[in-house]
């Protein structure tokens, strides 16, 4: 692809943040379209990282884009050891303190996770750093953890993480979420609801929402001399519903996003995440987007 | 294995719908349960999605934690949305002794996280709210949906973990006085504690204390009611279906949930795979290539690979085989939908993997 087309495109998937969140329902390729904003960035001529708390999904040995797999204990850990608990972090967390502290208050894990990206951003090592964050009703209370946590620990290192934190995330120059979604009912009431709730109080900057797997439309002058009731008809008609359908979503997404809304195609199936990202990096490289 | 979906599932009290995220999991256990109920049962299904799904698929704003008829199915079919608030709530009222210890606990902050983040509190109050179902009487059977992706397997060890961390000796050092032999463990863990404060803030260690110290004496029967929801879920009454799609990563989930269930020595009763490219029945063999039967081969080619695929992962995971479910070309969005998918339920046949 030409540095300049996949710049083009970046630009209109996310612009220019540091951080972006990508969220939707679970299940609505999240990992594939996290990879190919990582593809893209990287086909920009930019430095990527891409950000996963859950190693399963994306993550390829031997791989040319830059992955990072960020888990709860070992962040803990880490913070815990750099504000002055050296080895004794490590024994906080074989004890059981760290995990009953942490399960009396699960957002402490989540913002330290969201600490450990701030680190990250503030770093400067990347141009952009890709999170590909957990589905929307867990992405919802990882955002709002520093918020929660800011009223429950009002002193101490935690708070002023708290605000670090928030800060970071309503900072619309440095940070914005893309929502990925599917022509499809509930997959599209959900992105409604994230936006809504990220845009309204969370304050952060929704940059687009994706639609992933957009179906193919119709061979040219396929509706022409079918018969009532054969299995063409039959075969045209369900294929033509579920186009129309998809084109009735996607008109629903733009009312909500306006211009704001990026088209996928549907690439076949593949079991590999990386791949899929790859054949649409492709696909959008001829000029399909 | 039965030759019907309905036949297999029509003697189980419960019914566990498990499976990755997108594949059409709430409105296939709402589909099962309307299925269940036309057979003469009394069905009731419970969903904890927090999106509310399921009352949108079933053109019902109102579902709650009670469960409400649905209109058209008849009085048999009911269903119900966890509300897991509602259900602790009423969960601390039974066990507290005084009024005094109700407002401790539930004014708590850790309380109020436990409620609504902690991963697994939700599907621990789904199998409260089960029980509480199961002991009315009102149903013979109970569907419940499960929240999706690796949330999915968590509310197994739900029950447990949550007992657990209810019952944590580490907190119950700070309550009251270790005997001797625990004394060092406790010394050191009070001075654990205490830099922890340095880190979180004194105040979210003070409320954690305040926490356990008001929950003291209510464990127990929180822990028995975990214990009895554990037995439940591993007896042979409940069954686990698992819904995917022909999707390659739904498939590669619906493996993982097989893979963990087994571990924990469940097995899957039925797999039900859904939205599958509907057979659109044999090419016309006239030969003449026109952009009609071009869409035709299109979507034969497409039926066939999902089919490859189901087969190539259900044997990855030593799965007998599945019930196909076509994709009805409509969104499960309304009653009349649900009708549908139901009847298609009904006649869905086991298909046999070879070898």
């Amino acid at each position: 692809m030409l540095i300049s087309r996949a710049r083009i495109l970046l630009g209109q998937m996310i612009g220019d943040p540091k951080l972006v969140i990508v969220t939707g329902k679970g299940g609505v390729g999240k990992s594939s379209v996290s990879r190919l904003l990582a593809r893209l960035a990287q086909l920009a001529g930019l430095h990527p990282l891409l950000v996963l708390f859950d190693d399963l999904a994306t993550y390829r040995e031997g791989d040319d884009l830059e992955v990072l797999v960020l888990k709860p204990e070992p962040v803990m850990v880490e913070y815990l050891e750099s504000h002055g608990f050296g080895a004794l972090a490590g024994h906080m967390a074989k004890s059981g303190v760290l995990g009953a502290v942490s399960t009396a208050i699960p957002g402490i894990r989540d913002l330290l996770l969201l600490a450990k990206l701030n680190q990250l951003v503030n770093a400067a090592k990347h141009d952009v750093i890709i999170l590909d964050a957990p589905a929307s009703g867990h992405a919802l209370s990882l955002l709002t953890s520093p918020e929660g946590l800011g009223g429950i620990a009002t002193e101490g290192p935690v708070a002023t993480q708290s605000i670090e934190v928030l800060e970071l995330l309503r900072d619309h120059e440095k940070t914005g979420a893309v929502i990925v979604t599917l022509p499809e009912e509930t997959p599209i009431q959900e992105a409604e609801e994230l936006m809504a709730r990220l845009g309204g109080p969370l304050g952060v900057n929704v940059l687009s929402c994706v639609v992933n797997q957009m179906p193919p439309g119709l061979p040219a002058g396929a509706e022409l001399g079918l018969a009532d009731g054969s299995a063409e008809a039959a075969a045209f008609h369900y294929r033509l519903g579920r186009f129309q359908a998809a084109a009735a979503h996607v008109s629903r997404v733009e009312s909500a996003f306006g211009s704001r809304v990026a088209l996928l195609p549907w690439v076949g199936f593949r079991d590999d995440v990386a791949e899929t990202a790859d054949h649409l990096a492709s696909a959008l490289g001829e000029g399909l987007l | 294995m039965t030759a019907t979906l309905v036949e297999g599932l029509a003697d189980q009290h419960t019914i566990v719908c498990l499976g990755p995220g997108g594949v059409g999991k709430t409105t296939t256990a709402a589909a099962v349960g309307a299925a269940l109920s036309r057979n003469g049962s009394r069905v009731c299904v419970l969903t904890i999605d927090p999106a509310r799904r399921l009352a949108g698929a079933l053109g019902l704003d109102q579902v709650g934690n009670d469960p409400v008829s649905v209109p058209g199915f008849g009085d048999s079919f009911k269903v119900a949305m966890l509300d897991a608030r509602i259900t602790f709530d009423e969960m601390v009222r039974r066990y507290a002794v005084s009024e005094q210890q109700i407002q401790e606990i539930t004014r708590n902050p850790v309380y109020w996280n436990l409620v609504t983040r902690l991963s697994g509190t939700q599907e621990y109050m789904a199998f409260e709210r089960l029980w509480e179902l199961r002991e009315s009487g009102m149903f013979d059977t109970i569907v419940v949906d499960t929240p999706p992706a690796q949330a999915a397997i968590d509310f197994l060890h739900a029950p447990m973990r949550l007992a657990g961390f209810l019952d944590n000796r580490i907190f119950k050092f700070l309550l009251k006085p270790p005997p001797f032999y625990l004394r060092p463990l406790a010394t050191a863990t009070r001075s654990l504690i205490r830099q922890m404060a340095q880190v979180v803030g004194a105040q979210v260690i003070d409320d954690t204390i305040q926490f356990f110290q008001a929950f003291s004496g209510i464990e127990d029967g929180f822990r028995e009611r975990a214990e009895a929801t554990s037995t439940l879920l591993a007896s042979s009454m409940t069954s686990y279906l698992l819904v995917t799609s022909a999707r390659p990563d739904a498939l590669a989930g619906s493996m993982r949930i097989a893979g963990l269930l087994a571990e924990i020595g469940h097995e899957v009763a039925a797999v039900a795979v859904n939205r599958l490219t509907p057979d659109f029945g044999d090419l016309p063999r006239s030969g003449v290539a026109g952009p009609a039967s071009q869409l035709m081969e299109e979507l034969a080619a497409e039926r066939e690979q999902e089919l490859a695929a189901v087969a190539r992962h259900l044997a990855a995971g030593s799965l007998p085989g599945f019930f196909p479910l076509d994709d009805l070309g409509i969104e499960v969005a309304s009653i009349g939908t649900l009708a549908l998918m139901s009847d298609a339920i009904r006649s869905s046949v086991f298909v046999k993997l070879a070898g």
